[in-house]
């Protein structure tokens, strides 16, 4: 049952990191009732106040303010706390701490004069001490923000430790197996059969395709998952895998490129097209006995590099719904990148196929 | 050499052999492989399943050297529909085809790429097989088999002389025919010769359920569900097709549906 409670109200407490954990409202209990302890005692002490007034001052005065503490969370949050401070945060502070000071003041006050009607040296006190509350009510209302601000930046700070960890992970275990994640072996061995073939046939032509296969293997042998590289290495790179599977499908595959100069110097992860291209050659030219057409073009719009990669295919070729294996390998990877989501789309009609990534570029 | 000339000489009955590989550069390597083998006549080469299915069943020859991945339908697709059963090699890049392709009761699974020796061995086997006439022995066997548990995404069904490709996605529901199932799209009707059993365990569960010993259907076609006899529901789909649901589909379909 306490589950239960716990849980709903962490839910309606919209995240607030006071309540994170149990620990926490155990300590904001805690904290508060020290303050009104020591608000007590000074009050029956130190002012001579009766023990019934001086534990309702401390209560109420003290109550409301934890109580607003906690509200004044939502405000805080408004005020996007991870990032830096403002001067218009500042002022929307400032704002919001006389409000919250007067409504605090005002609310103890009336209770008090309510609970205590014709207790006129309680209420000269109350009145001389106006200016002590109003310091000690600016001082909680500082200490509540400041704690806030330490909590959200504390918890980003952990988040981010936390997916960096996760981030090297996934890198380390792809780049185990980076060939074998990238380049389907299939590609690899069907490839070695066509030079095996060749060098009966066409001797030259198998040694030309040896020098394109070791190229190829070497690019995607060199960088890391996360290194980033010219558009231009890619093409160049993309081109060779080309070169290669037109060797074995002849006609039946034709590529084209449109792409302007301006989009050669767009950073992009390396590797990131092949998956691309080998998933349209898998899906188009592997099922189809008509030529397949693939045609790469880009985009360069500031904030991102967009590359878009269309086949049509064989509309007799009943395909699998959904993404393959090797899209959703591509989008994983963006996503971890650039920790950014939607960065793969796909568009897929009655006849053509579209594949449209988006690489955010950094300003230089 | 020595050992081939030799076989020529005491097996002087001709093969008939067809090639259904999708690239050139592999249909030329076999042809240079072949010419080894003059007892080998190739009598057709073709670039994918449809065509190299029609020709088998035309040309009837004795051995086919056989790519699974394939346009249109892939080598195993193709071997589900044939009437006439040759003698097979599977030429591929795929290794984890090869206890199937035993299952179809392959002679040989080449691994690309491969070498003369490799394929010389498949080709006396191939021989071998072919002289005792023993290739139906173990299709028999075939039925009973079929451990892989892949799920499929299309079925390939002969009415005639046309071959029927039916996308997973259009299937509706499938009736047990005696030695057959009977396919219902949502336009059409097919008769495939597979047991219940094997579309059963081929056919993604979270899809399909089997409510009845002749009926599997699709989930998404259910419209809603009767209370029939005493204890005996029967489920009407959206078209208004009523099936009834046996006494061991109820629990089943309660649980998928979650009522």
């Amino acid at each position: 049952m306490a589950g239960v409670i716990w849980r709903a109200f962490n839910l309606y407490s919209m995240a607030n990191p006071l309540f994170e954990r149990r620990q926490n409202i155990y300590i904001y209990i805690l904290v508060w009732f020290l303050i009104s302890a020591i608000h007590f005692l000074t009050g029956t002490i130190y002012f001579d106040l009766p023990f019934i007034v001086a534990a309702a001052d401390s209560l109420i005065y003290n109550g409301l303010f934890a109580l607003i503490a906690v509200i004044l969370w939502y405000p805080v949050r408004y005020n996007n706390p991870e990032g830096k401070f403002s001067l218009s945060a500042l002022v929307t502070y400032l704002v919001l701490g006389i409000i919250i000071l007067t409504f605090w003041l005002f609310m103890g006050y009336f209770i008090l004069k309510i609970l205590f009607t014709g207790n006129e040296a309680y209420f000269r006190f109350l009145n001389d001490s106006f200016f002590v509350r109003v310091l000690f009510g600016a001082l909680f209302f500082i200490a509540t923000v400041l704690l806030y601000h330490l909590l959200v930046n504390n918890r980003a700070l952990e988040e981010k430790r936390l997916n960096e960890t996760q981030l090297n992970l996934l890198v380390r275990e792809s780049e185990l197996n980076a060939l074998r994640s990238q380049m389907n072996p299939h590609f690899l061995f069907n490839s070695l059969n066509s030079i095996s073939s060749l060098t009966v046939s066409n001797p030259e032509k198998a040694r030309e395709m040896i020098i394109q296969l070791s190229d190829f293997l070497r690019y995607a042998l060199k960088y890391g998952q996360r290194e980033e590289t010219t558009f231009a290495d890619e093409l160049k790179n993309i081109e060779l895998y080309l070169a290669i599977e037109k060797t074995r499908f002849e006609d039946k595959l034709v590529f084209e490129k449109n792409i302007q100069g301006i989009c050669l110097q767009a950073k992009v992860p390396n590797m990131i097209l092949q998956p691309l291209v080998e998933n349209a050659i898998k899906h188009g030219v592997y099922e189809s006995t008509t030529p397949v057409v693939i045609n790469l073009s880009c985009q360069e719009t500031g904030e991102y590099f967009e590359i878009r990669l269309k086949n049509n295919f064989d509309p007799e070729y009943k395909s699998r719904t959904g993404a393959g294996l090797g899209l959703k390998n591509v989008e994983n990877r963006l996503q971890l990148i650039y920790n950014m989501k939607d960065l793969l789309k796909i568009n897929k009609q009655e006849n053509y196929f579209e594949v449209i990534i988006k690489i955010p570029q950094k300003k230089q | 050499m020595k050992s081939l000339l030799k076989y020529r000489k005491k097996n002087n009955k001709m093969i008939t052999a067809i090639i259904v590989e999708d690239e050139k550069l592999a249909r030329d390597l076999l042809r240079d492989y072949l010419k080894d083998h003059a007892d080998i006549k190739i009598i057709g080469e073709f670039g994918d399943g449809f065509s190299g299915l029609k020709a088998i069943n035309d040309l009837k020859p004795d051995l086919i050297f056989l790519d699974i991945q394939m346009p249109k339908l892939t080598g195993f697709e193709m071997l589900e529909v044939l009437d006439h059963t040759p003698a097979i090699i599977f030429t591929t890049a795929y290794d984890q085809y090869a206890i199937k392709a035993f299952e179809h009761n392959a002679v040989d699974y080449l691994l690309k790429p491969y070498s003369r020796l490799r394929f010389l061995e498949a080709v006396k086997k191939a021989r071998e097989r072919i002289g005792s006439g023993d290739i139906n022995i173990t299709e028999k066997l075939l039925e009973h088999i079929d451990t892989k548990q892949e799920i499929i995404h299309r079925v390939v069904v002969r009415s005639g002389s046309k071959i029927h490709v039916i996308p997973v996605e259009e299937i509706r529901y499938i009736q047990a025919e005696d030695d057959y199932v009977m396919i219902y799209t949502k336009d059409s009707k097919y008769l495939k010769q597979k047991t219940m059993k094997y579309f059963e365990s081929h056919l993604s569960s979270q899809d399909f359920i089997r409510i009845h010993r002749s009926y599997i259907i699709r989930l998404s076609e259910i419209s809603q569900m009767q209370l029939y006899e005493k204890d005996s529901y029967i489920v009407i789909l959206k078209d208004g097709t009523k099936l009834p649901v046996s006494k061991g589909g109820y629990p089943r379909l309660k649980k998928l549906l979650d009522f």
